[in-house]
């Protein structure tokens, strides 16, 4: 089995937090945000890294990956986001806050999205990646990221205006 | 309002625009209520994406997660004992058992530990010592003075304040786990925990047996109640070093 160097595990283990963070916002649900985070260490500790790989950049990688792969097995998306989810016996709709409509319109639409653009605009959007950096965790030219990034925000936001015009 | 001015509102937006054609960008957004509007809503499109999707705890890396990384460093680290038992359980058994050293004093150097009754706590100044000034390691034992070996695994700030360490002591054949935690008042390092790994007879004789689930799990047990967060990262932990800790 291909092991990490002291100094590949540590960078990875300075970025488990963003990766965690990554992991929900991919999926929308703490649990499936843990099982995601673990499926991509185990894959990264089984599969290794080359010696010149950037740690952090190559987990997010995997960590995509991993999670196209489980969108593929399951064919359904996962329900999103938990956060603003109702529970069973919650308030109906009309007393929710204006601004939980809002969070939840837009975590709706953006499930609705294509894949691709999904994981650049969270990359960049979310996570504060760099477009550079989302284009080499995608494996993508940069100019695609960005095209990718600005039609996601274009269906975004005419998706929440005719939401807010119901 | 067309694509390319899409493009450039997102680029703008995320920062990638170079100084000349934001400048632009800006001079058109004050002539154009159109643009500025897209801009706002783009804005508050990002805005609510953070909020859906960065709620509190959402970086909260489950301490079984960390010690798959942790375990992996232990495993790849060859010295002179034969076998570990992964804290994920990868299904090697060993004879482990808890020695519930709890209350076992590791005293700084300026003490003398004379109690002898065991291994790990005949040499504590040692241990106290290696703990005071060992940067965690995946690769490296540090060689205490009375032929043992020590390697820290890691550092974590526990629930009341006071720095931790998880760590290895190897001595002979026979092989220990443990945590010990610094006093903020006298800076003593305190075992708060410590499990037997190995020892020669569990590895060779006729009374190998499986290790009980609870036993090395104790340690990630206890990490778990007690880390207040993530384990600290090589500089975090280097700089704490650096400055004894405080």
């Amino acid at each position: 089995m291909p092991s990490l160097s002291g100094s590949q595990r540590a960078a990875l283990l300075d970025e488990l937090s963003g990766l965690r963070r990554f992991c929900f916002s991919l999926t929308g649900s703490q649990a499936d945000a843990d099982d995601l985070l673990q499926a991509t260490v185990e894959k990264v500790l089984e599969k290794g890294m080359p010696d010149d790989a950037h740690p952090a950049k190559w987990a997010y990688r995997v960590c995509k990956n991993a999670w196209i792969d489980e969108l593929r097995a399951r064919e359904v998306r996962q329900r999103y986001p938990e956060q603003v989810e109702e529970p069973d016996g919650a308030p109906s709709a009309e007393l929710v806050a204006g601004r939980e409509r809002q969070v939840s319109a837009v975590g709706e639409a953006m499930e609705a999205l294509p894949t691709e653009q999904r994981l650049a605009l969270t990359l960049v959007a979310v996570e504060g990646k760099t477009y550079a950096e989302a284009a080499d965790i995608l494996e993508v030219p940069v100019g695609t990221i960005m095209s990718r990034i600005a039609r996601a925000r274009r269906q975004l936001a005419d998706t929440i205006d005719v939401s807010h015009d119901d | 309002m067309t694509e390319h001015d899409f493009e450039l509102l997102s680029q703008y937006l995320d920062g990638e625009l170079g100084d000349a054609e934001a400048a632009a960008l800006e001079q058109r957004l004050a002539n154009e209520p159109g643009l500025r509007s897209t801009l706002d809503s783009m804005r508050r499109v990002d805005d609510d994406l953070r909020a859906a999707l960065h709620p509190p705890g959402c970086d909260r890396v489950p301490r079984h997660v960390a010690a798959l990384l942790e375990e992996a460093g232990a495993k790849s680290n060859v010295v002179p004992f034969p076998s570990r038992r992964g804290r994920a359980g990868v299904g090697l058994a060993v004879a482990a058992s808890l020695l519930a050293a709890v209350g076992l004093w590791l005293a700084p150097q300026w003490q003398v530990a004379e109690r002898g009754a065991h291994p790990a706590d005949a040499a504590n100044d040692l241990v106290a010592q290696a703990l005071e000034n060992t940067p965690s390691s995946a690769d490296e034992w540090t060689p205490l003075d009375d032929g043992g070996q020590l390697r820290a695994v890691l550092s974590f700030a526990g629930a009341s304040g006071q720095w931790c360490r998880e760590y290895q002591l190897g001595r002979g054949t026979e092989q220990w786990r443990g945590v010990a935690c610094r006093s903020r008042d006298s800076g003593a390092w305190h075992t708060q925990v410590l499990v037997e790994e190995h020892s020669a007879a569990a590895a060779t004789g006729a009374d190998y047996q499986p290790a009980g689930a609870g036993d090395l799990d104790t340690i990630s047990n206890y990490i778990g109640e007690h880390a207040t967060d993530i384990p600290l990262s090589a500089s975090e932990e280097s700089e704490l070093i650096a400055n004894d800790w405080q």
